[in-house]
């Protein structure tokens, strides 16, 4: 993982700054407050997290930061430059692998590049050299369906990474996957990090899965949704399957959910 | 079907037995596929197409033992085939150009079908105007528009091509609808999210979602379209099974019609098998799916 890696350090990594974003929906005639003003920050290279409770309008702020839908108010900026409503920033990983079942893996792989209007044979020359890192050598000619929930996910991740995109969304990754699955790709996402050190912001409700992961994390009150807490996690890198059973795992874990719970 | 509405009623009993035929066959429903490949496993798949074929043809023949009709009401299903291959050249003859109307007919039919439903898809003012068009069009009589299309448009292909594209666009139109619309949201939120567009959303996701949905409209449209060729034939033609059966009936030679039908179940059976077979070509990811779903289970 030579050349691809370095080029994909280089376009990630870019700071994010989220001031104030509020947003509110009409349904039945009645205001419907989603957002309540959320900021957060991410400076280049960093991981952040979003943890709340079901429901808190997670999905909203995942789409207003793609670019899907625009704020009422409140701006976001990357690198400094407002970038509202643009969707040119942000890759984002959906809940759902959401792979295309009529295209082969490096065709899913590839999908962005090809809407971003790179030719396929350069679109494949570039997610080729990655393969071997995200555990998929050998099953670029497979199928979907062929494939296990966690390849499935890896897919998804890759398909994300190589848009080149300078910060990445990832929704609930690997929620509908099985405990053990599930705890492997955290881990690999982890050293995939260590690695490659792109801009993540994360949103889930698994705890443990943002504390592993996070450089900090923002806790989400129910609807309006807004910021309740932020708390840094300060566990040593590079952190393996060890870190979970640390005692400021535990402080940090018993904080977060203590805090989850008072505002759910 | 409406179609038969104006023939003699004798034949109509006897095509609607005829009809029945593709169906017995279909019981297992991959069987016409597996037939279709000619591979090894889809032999003994056979097995039950031909087990329905031999009861319905011993039924025939047991009803002509026990009533013993004459023969220009109900012949022996030994005379029919034994009458088809005297007259195999004249049928042939007669088969060509129904055949071909009716693969004109399906191709015609698919473009109108192709362009209706992108537009819908693509346009709410299409959808607006078209969509009600669309319905409105299948409570056209075809039995009284046939003989119409025959006055505007004479004696050649362009009468039967029309009656095809109008018994046929329908069920693909649809299907590529429904098809289009069974498109998850949270995938096209993908797409938009990578910058894509409509037309982009269109070609990478809608279509290829909609391609199962097509598939089934396609069947539906293919065993519809050689009756309607023949109908589109009954109504006026020079040569074509269809003015061919209408002669012979009334020439009274009921052996001769018979085996007219047979030769039409026959290439509506081959024809629907071609669809399985395109359908395994342009969507390989589907079949071999579902293969690995049925050997889970």
């Amino acid at each position: 993982m030579t050349s691809p890696a370095v080029t994909f350090k280089v376009t990630a990594g870019a700071a994010i700054e989220v001031t104030g974003v509020s947003k509110s929906f009409q349904r039945r005639g009645e205001q419907l407050s989603v957002l309540d003003r959320i900021s957060l920050e991410a400076a280049g290279g960093e991981f952040i997290s979003v943890i709340g409770p079901s429901g808190c309008g997670k999905s909203t702020m995942f789409n207003i930061l793609a670019g899907l839908e625009s704020p009422d108010a409140g701006e976001i900026r990357v690198n400094g430059a407002v970038a509202t409503g643009e969707r040119k920033h942000f890759a984002y990983m959906p809940q759902k692998d959401l792979l295309f079942a009529w295209r082969r893996v490096i065709d899913n792989a590839t999908l962005g590049l090809e809407i971003q209007g790179v030719r396929k044979k350069e679109a494949r020359a570039r997610v080729e050299p990655l393969l071997e890192t995200f555990g998929l050598a050998g099953f670029d000619r497979s199928y979907p369906f062929e494939l296990s929930g966690g390849m499935r996910q890896r897919v998804a991740l890759l398909r994300t990474i190589v848009q080149g995109r300078q910060v990445v969304l990832l929704d609930e990754p690997f929620g509908a996957l099985d405990y053990l699955t599930r705890t492997d790709l955290q881990l690999w996402l982890a050293s995939m990090w260590e690695q490659f050190h792109w801009t993540v912001v994360l949103v889930t409700h698994d705890v443990p899965e943002a504390l592993l992961l996070s450089d900090r994390i923002y806790v989400l009150g129910t609807r309006p949704a807004s910021v309740r807490r932020v708390v840094e996690v300060d566990l040593p890198r590079p952190r393996g399957l060890e870190c979970l059973g640390t005692p400021r795992f535990a402080e940090l874990e018993e904080v977060l959910l203590s805090n989850l719970r008072r505002s759910g | 079907m409406t179609l038969n509405g104006a023939s003699a009623s004798k034949l109509d009993t006897k095509q609607e037995e005829r009809e029945a035929e593709p169906g017995a066959g279909t019981v297992p429903r991959g069987a016409w596929s597996r037939l279709a490949r000619g591979a090894g496993p889809g032999v003994s798949m056979a097995w039950p197409v031909l087990l329905g074929l031999v009861i319905l043809i011993g039924l025939w023949q047991l009803i002509v033992w026990l009533v013993n009709p004459d023969p220009t009401v109900l012949p022996t299903p030994a005379r029919v085939v034994s009458q088809a291959w005297m007259n195999r050249s004249t049928l042939w003859q007669n088969a060509v150009p129904t055949i071909e109307e009716t693969l004109i007919g399906i191709a015609a039919a698919l473009v109108v079908s192709a362009v209706l439903a992108t537009a819908i898809d693509l346009s709410k003012i299409a959808r607006r105007v078209i969509y009600p068009l669309l319905v409105g069009s299948q409570s056209i009589p075809v039995i009284v528009i046939a003989p119409l299309f025959i006055m505007w448009f004479g004696f050649g292909l362009l009468p039967k091509v029309l009656v095809i594209i109008l018994v046929t666009f329908f069920p693909t139109t649809v299907g590529l609808l429904e098809g289009f619309n069974s498109t998850e949201p949270e995938a096209s939120n993908l797409i938009r999210s990578m910058g894509g567009g409509r037309i982009k959303e269109f070609v990478t996701l809608r279509v290829p979602t909609a391609l199962p949905f097509f598939f089934t409209g396609l069947r539906v449209a293919v065993s519809f379209a050689v009756l309607a060729a023949i109908f589109g034939e009954w109504v006026g033609a020079t040569t074509g099974l269809g003015i061919y059966m209408e002669l012979e009936k009334n020439a009274l030679r009921t052996d001769l019609v018979f085996a007219a039908v047979l030769v039409t179940a026959l290439i509506s059976m081959i024809l629907y098998s071609l669809t399985f077979l395109v359908q395994r070509l342009t969507m390989p990811w589907y079949h071999r799916s579902r293969q690995q779903g049925r050997s889970r289970r």
